[in-house]
């Protein structure tokens, strides 16, 4: 244990020195949330009537913790992975070292995602002092500590995900163009758009297929009290189930990309 | 057991081959020519613990692929690679904690923060207990005189202070056998002469088995006693460097000095006749013939001064490798 926090203390000292990105990165992630409350705000003031049973409330709500959520939870690996180590040879420097790349990969991305979060953190409270009418949230401590579990799994399922992305360097010379495509499937069927639940249904049957949802999704939906203890259970389920079929396949595609990999910075 | 044992070793890139031209890369895109690049073709040797070996051939010879087949970095394509006991590919824990690789042109150290936090990263990864880290530490730093900068920055750190702690990052965990890939390449030449020593020193004060590839021929010079020439995959020759001058250099220079000018045909009877620009004249004659020669020039001729010179070792090699490149080529 002491080995694994000094390792992830050095990792931390690093973020720390790297300040301003994280600061510019959280102030032009407000933007669209902003501009997404504002339209909501116009379309339910137009209408009587709940969409699909939400309200302004739970839009506001929704999107202000989406972006707190997603500083936590969205990994920015996949390039690193890529791009640094894979194409440009860096690779080197992990895979004759005694510790499993997976793990330092995880202890260089974590400090990151406390770092940026404890700022969404910064800016909810800001917001939550001035205009807590128009926001609600679960009224229930034990589902507010089960949606940070589940937070907590949907980081390790989106860092899975993005470092499995970057692995496909290994046999792809250009991969830009798939992670900007996939990019945008996470922000799609990730709800960061629309919640999910207003999607056509079978779009929206399609879209629980995917890992996409497991990741800042659900995990605001408990937030703001749309989920009940048997939807989070069976929640949390899926999530391990997506943490596994990751684990299996980045061992799998780890194992035969090496063997192509030739260190010279491809 | 030896430390680093090869038996025929090969490595083979798969290579796209594309067609010239527009219509070429239309094909390629429904189907693909793939040929088999030959890195490193059937190569063996045995390398004993403590040993500091040269290996030098020119671009594209296969030193790097060798190396990076005996630390593990690469799977080869047939034969057997063994260091430590241990096959490298399989890059069991146990083996990495006694390896390390160098590559002049890669760094491990993190650019933000100052090299002492590498350091302390790498004692964490390597588990090397706190009274070792610190020994090593204060050993190597005083070896590179590098212990004020361990606390600055390694963005603002200059070349060399930025090599030196490379090299203390990679040499932490105490390694027994050391790769060093080009490690002088891009430094001065006080700079060179710096690490060639602390190389030295290494290998004396820790008894670690290195291997060393360079096109610089002084590095190999001051550091090799045994040294492996690679071309085009194969090994040339191995075996001590002073050898290389007798096998391939069956000749002397005489550099002679002139009083007074003698015509260049009296000259060609003693040897071959390498510069004539009076007063100096360079002939090149035989080993074995060279005491009688220069006895004769001193005898016959108004000599000034004589000086008895071995071949360049940089030109012995460029032409064992135009040699291999011409026979080759045929």
């Amino acid at each position: 244990m002491k080995r694994i926090f000094k390792i992830f203390s050095i990792h931390f000292q690093d973020v720390i020195t790297d300040r301003s990105r994280s600061f510019v990165w959280v102030l032009s992630s407000i933007a669209i949330p902003l501009i997404m409350i504002l339209f909501w705000k116009d379309v339910t003031a137009n209408s009587s009537e709940s969409l699909s049973g939400w309200i302004f409330r739970d839009f506001a709500s929704y999107y202000l913790l989406l972006t707190v959520t997603a500083s936590f939870v969205i990994a920015h690996v996949e390039e690193v992975v890529a791009k640094t180590d894979i194409k440009q040879g860096e690779l080197v420097n992990y895979i004759l070292k005694p510790f499993s790349y997976y793990w330092m990969k995880f202890y260089q991305e974590t400090p990151y995602r406390l770092f940026q979060g404890s700022l969404g953190v910064i800016v909810f409270f800001l917001v939550y002092t001035f205009f807590s009418d128009f926001l609600s949230f679960t009224n229930s401590f034990f589902i507010m500590v089960l949606s940070l579990i589940l937070i907590v799994l949907g980081y390790m399922i989106c860092f899975s995900f993005k470092t499995v992305l970057g692995l496909i360097a290994f046999w792809l010379i250009d991969i830009g163009g798939i992670f900007q495509f996939l990019e945008v499937v996470l922000v799609v069927f990730g709800g960061f758009i629309i919640s999910i639940t207003l999607f056509n249904p079978m779009l929206e049957k399609i879209v629980y297929f995917t890992p996409f949802p497991y990741m800042v999704y659900f995990p605001v939906l408990a937030l703001i009290g749309k989920l009940s203890l048997s939807d989070i259970s069976k929640i949390m389920l899926l999530q391990l189930i997506w943490l596994i079929i990751f684990f299996f396949t980045y061992k799998i595609l780890w194992k035969t990309g090496l063997k192509k990999f030739t260190a010279v910075g491809q | 057991m030896n430390t680093i044992s090869v038996e025929h070793l090969t490595k083979y890139y798969q290579v796209h081959q594309k067609e010239p031209g527009l219509l070429g890369s239309f094909k390629s895109l429904v189907s693909r020519k793939y040929y088999d690049a030959k890195a490193v073709d059937d190569i063996s040797f045995e390398i004993e613990e403590g040993e500091l070996v040269g290996f030098i051939g020119p671009n594209g010879a296969g030193k790097t692929t060798t190396l990076k087949c005996l630390s593990g970095l690469l799977y080869p394509t047939g034969g057997t690679v063994s260091v430590l006991g241990y096959k490298p590919f399989e890059r069991k824990t146990k083996f990495l904690k006694q390896i390390a690789l160098v590559m002049g042109q890669k760094n491990q150290l993190w650019w933000d923060l100052p090299a002492m936090e590498s350091f302390t990263l790498n004692k964490e990864i390597y588990e090397i207990p706190d009274l070792q880290f610190k020994k090593t530490l204060d050993e190597l730093t005083e070896l590179l005189d590098i212990k004020d900068v361990l606390n600055v920055q390694v963005r603002k750190l200059s070349l060399g202070q930025r090599m030196k702690c490379e090299l203390i990052a990679a040499l932490i965990h105490s390694p027994r056998v050391l790769f060093l890939d080009e490690p002088t390449i891009g430094l001065d030449v006080v700079m060179q002469k710096k690490l060639r020593d602390f190389i030295k020193e290494y290998n004396k004060r820790f008894k670690a088995t290195i291997i060393l590839t360079s096109h610089y021929m002084e590095d190999v010079r001051q550091l090799c006693e045994r040294v492996i020439i690679i071309d085009h995959g194969k090994i040339l020759y191995d075996g001590k460097l002073d050898d290389i001058v007798r096998k391939y250099a069956p000749y002397k220079f005489l550099s002679v000095v002139l009083d007074k000018e003698v015509k260049k045909e009296k000259l060609e009877k003693l040897g071959k006749i390498k510069e004539y620009d009076f007063p100096k004249v360079v002939i090149e004659v035989k080993r074995d013939d060279t005491k009688k020669v220069a006895a004769k020039l001193l005898e016959d001729f108004p000599v000034d001064d004589i000086n008895i010179e071995e071949p360049d070792i940089e030109d012995i090699i460029r032409d064992v490798f135009s040699k291999e490149s011409n026979a080759q080529k045929k």
